[in-house]
């Protein structure tokens, strides 16, 4: 919890919370002890199997709730007692120092590194020196919350044509509702499918809502419009017999990434792919739209194209968004902070983000599991951060960028950033993005022996 | 009934002066949101036609609340309640407001709840009508004029630069002297008329309870939870117990009928185990079981879960749907409504 009364930075120890391996790291902590070697005591050791074992959850669970810094310490890679826990953890520490940095925790409060069990001086010299960063910068600071602008929405008008995102005009969603009816209407009278999913109207809503058509004379319900942005990949997961569904790029993104997680089978279910101009949510671009790289599915096997013809138009798209890599350059701890923040006081723990998100399947979720969800208002802004540093995590390399989070949540909290910014980092370091081939291997399910150790101590931005 | 017009300057500039004695609850702009919120200045303050986007219910009704510390032997003092005054309350978040008073305090409910009592006793209700109706509003039908409501302390009407503000309470000089402007006696509002069907259930729980196609209704539903917190009625709790540093604390937490640990035993039987036992027990809460018990239904029409709702679930739809078998008329047609 965090603690009001906080010392004097002059006449301070930090608090430093250091989980090393029990192989090497803790054993190089016991020979520097027994080698008499001096170093600051501003350490608290928590002992663990292997650097492979450290949940990222730990880590941010500590600095949410007021640790002054986290070290983490294991075997050298080629070391590991378990022959491969730290090269997955290295990657796995590079990627979560990204996204403390994203959410504007300074990045010298967070320290990696390996010490052997033969290393007892690094390890004196290693701990001064983490000491001597998070000395500098002081104690950490309460979860303040910046003041909000208190100003109306300023509504955005249609920026799709004039910001070229598509050049050749939007698609025809009275000749795709024709067209998508009649291949629904086909697929369930010759029992290909059981059931299409899609969408119908929902005037009160304000945008069409998930139809589950089960009869010809259903698909004849079927809509599609220019905000049929919700992403309909979850119902997958709950179908039941052979599901046709009617899928936009980022729909289809999301199905590729659990085919490569093994959740679903290519064989079960039938895709219409959806040609898609970028979608609209009261009034604005629906979130994850201004980003989208395509206009076309990539995976599908029946289509419907933006003038509701049997072929894509292919429309030209254009991210009218900066990317992440280039804020997240340009701007301080500081104001990183404050953005992270500002959404964090939005947030009320609904976890209607995780819901709806097709890459949060976890029969029971972390917070279910080992959080209780309501806690006093005082550490509530902590769990907050807890969960969603957390969920980001969990979606590292695995976030589609299909924007249904943002577009559930009904308090506008907009964190997509952090995980398109993680997303941008994962591609640069190894060279994956999500969603694009069902084959392909996740890369925090793997590793190179030569991996990048970025954020390391001593090491690339480390 | 008395009525004072002064200016909105006029108005704002007397909440700033009561603002040492009273906390005040009102619509604001944060980051292009309009919700409720604790402001600081009275110069937030948006009275608009725009429906907030939460209720007010979590002034007298907090998401969390801390009701019991004890260190060692010792019971500590849980800290009074504030004076507030809640400016800007659409007649159905005032509605609504009643319904939470008959069931935590009212004369049928067998166990008056002192913690919402001290909270609502300290509230000082300003209602502000809405001009329109919004998409997915269906207050109408409800039985609720949007222009006004008599249930609030005081309502605000606005005319140009200047502000109306009709008294509804007795026995509230104190802060109402504390108002400029022009005082009158004015005739009572005559109850707004309605000529709309009321939308409510006219049935037994043995009626509809295995007999609507509830697994159709909410066949969208994600399990997110959204509608219940968002709801100004939904009240539904749980307690929960936290230790730190030798005081234990009993806190008092929102609970939602749309999760799957709702209800759930100690056994592990939960009898409201998929999504379709849950909805029923939203619709029969709010249209069944409360009217039954307190003789009022629990839904002002507000809209606000049909359009937060990320599966489209439609409560009206439903409702209107249940009514029609029970008529025998019209059915959805295809798919979750």
């Amino acid at each position: 919890m965090i603690d009001d009364n906080r010392p004097n930075p002059d006449n301070w120890t930090p608090r430093i919370v250091a989980f090393l391996c029990n192989w090497c790291s803790y054993a190089g902590a016991d020979l520097a002890g027994t080698s008499r070697l001096q170093y600051p005591p501003s350490i608290r050791v928590i002992r663990v199997p292997c650097s492979g074992r450290i949940n990222p959850q730990y880590i941010i669970k500590a600095l949410a709730d007021g640790a002054d810094g986290v070290m983490v310490s294991g075997c050298h890679p080629g070391d590991c007692h378990y022959l491969t826990g730290n090269m997955y953890a290295r990657r796995r520490f590079s990627v979560l120092k990204r996204l403390l940095s994203l959410a504007g925790y300074h990045p010298d409060r967070v320290q990696f590194t390996w010490v052997s069990a033969s290393e007892g001086g690094r390890f004196a010299q290693v701990v001064a020196e983490i000491t001597e960063r998070v000395r500098k910068l002081g104690p950490a600071s309460p979860l303040s919350v910046p003041e909000p602008s208190w100003e109306g929405a300023k509504r955005k008008n249609d920026n799709r044509i004039s910001n070229s995102k598509s050049k050749n005009g939007l698609p025809d969603y009275k000749e795709q509702t024709v067209r998508l009816r009649e291949l629904s209407k086909e697929l369930l009278s010759s029992g290909k499918a059981d059931v299409v999913i899609g969408f119908r109207e929902n005037p009160e809503a304000g945008s069409p809502s998930p139809l589950f058509a089960r009869t010809p004379e259903d698909a004849g319900l079927l809509v599609w419009t220019e905000d049929s942005w919700r992403n309909l990949t979850p119902y997958l997961l709950q179908a039941k017999g052979k599901a046709a569904v009617a899928a936009k790029p980022c729909d289809v993104r999301s199905i590729i990434n659990l085919l490569s997680e093994n959740q679903l089978k290519r064989e079960d279910f039938i895709i219409i792919g959806m040609e898609c101009g970028g979608m609209i949510k009261d009034g604005f671009p629906a979130g994850g739209c201004d980003r989208c790289p395509s206009s076309i599915p990539g995976l599908f096997d029946c289509v419907v194209g933006a003038d509701g013809s049997q072929a894509f138009l292919d429309l030209p798209m254009q991210a009218t968004e900066p990317n992440v890599a280039e804020w997240y350059e340009n701007c301080s701890v500081e104001e990183r902070r404050s953005r992270f923040m500002r959404e964090i006081d939005k947030c009320i723990l609904c976890y209607s983000c995780r819901q709806a998100c097709s890459g949060c399947y976890c029969e029971t979720c972390f917070v279910d599991r080992s959080m209780t969800p309501w806690r006093p208002a005082d550490v509530e802004t902590a769990d907050k951060v807890a969960f969603h540093l957390t969920r980001a995590m969990h979606l590292a390399g695995r976030c589609v960028g299909c924007g249904a989070c943002e577009n559930a949540c009904p308090s506008g909290v907009k964190l997509g950033y952090l995980y398109d910014g993680l997303n941008e980092f994962i591609d640069s370091m190894y060279g994956y993005k999500p969603g694009v081939d069902p084959e392909a291997v996740n890369a925090m399910n793997f590793f190179r022996a030569d991996d990048r150790e970025a954020g390391f101590l001593g090491g690339e931005d480390g | 009934m008395i009525s004072i017009r002064t200016t909105i300057n006029a108005f704002l500039s007397d909440l700033r002066s009561l603002m040492d004695r009273y906390s005040i609850l009102a619509p604001s702009y944060a980051d292009g949101v309009l919700d409720y919120r604790w402001i600081s200045d009275p110069g937030q303050i948006v009275l608009n036609d725009e429906l907030p986007y939460k209720s007010p219910k979590e002034a007298v009704f907090p998401r969390v609340e801390k009701i019991l510390s004890i260190a060692e032997d010792a019971v500590g003092q849980i800290p009074d309640v504030r004076p507030m005054l809640i400016i800007g309350v659409k007649p159905c978040d005032i509605t609504a407001l009643k319904v939470l008073d008959e069931v935590f305090t009212g004369p049928v409910s067998r166990y008056p709840d002192p913690y919402y009592k001290r909270r609502r006793e300290a509230a000082v209700i300003f209602g502000f009508g809405c001009a329109e109706k919004k998409r997915g509003c269906f207050c109408d039908i409800r039985g609720i004029g949007m222009s006004y409501s008599p249930e609030s302390d005081a309502f605000i009407k606005l005319d140009g630069e200047n502000l109306i503000l009709d008294i509804n309470s007795s026995g509230l000089d104190s802060l109402f002297d504390a108002f400029g402007g022009e005082k009158t006696e004015e005739p009572g509002r005559p109850e707004p008329e309605n000529s709309c069907t009321v939308l409510e259930i006219s049935a037994d729980e043995s009626d509809i309870f295995d007999t609507m196609p509830w697994e159709k209704y909410v066949e969208g539903c994600i399990g997110c939870g959204t509608c219940t917190y968002i709801c100004p009625t939904c009240h539904c709790f749980e307690f929960r117990d936290t230790e730190t540093d030798g005081v234990m604390s009993r806190y008092r937490c929102w609970d939602s009928c749309m999760y799957p640990k709702f209800t759930l035993h100690a056994s592990g039987h939960n009898p409201r185990s998929s999504k379709k036992e849950r909805f029923r027990q939203r619709v029969m809460h709010k249209y069944v079981y409360i009217p039954e018990n307190f003789g009022l239904t629990a839904c002002t029409g507000c809209g606000r879960c049909i359009r937060s709702c990320p599966g489209g679930i439609n409560i009206r739809r439903s409702v209107e749907d249940i009514n029609s078998r029970l008529g025998g008329a019209n059915t959805v047609k295809g798919g979750s409504e």
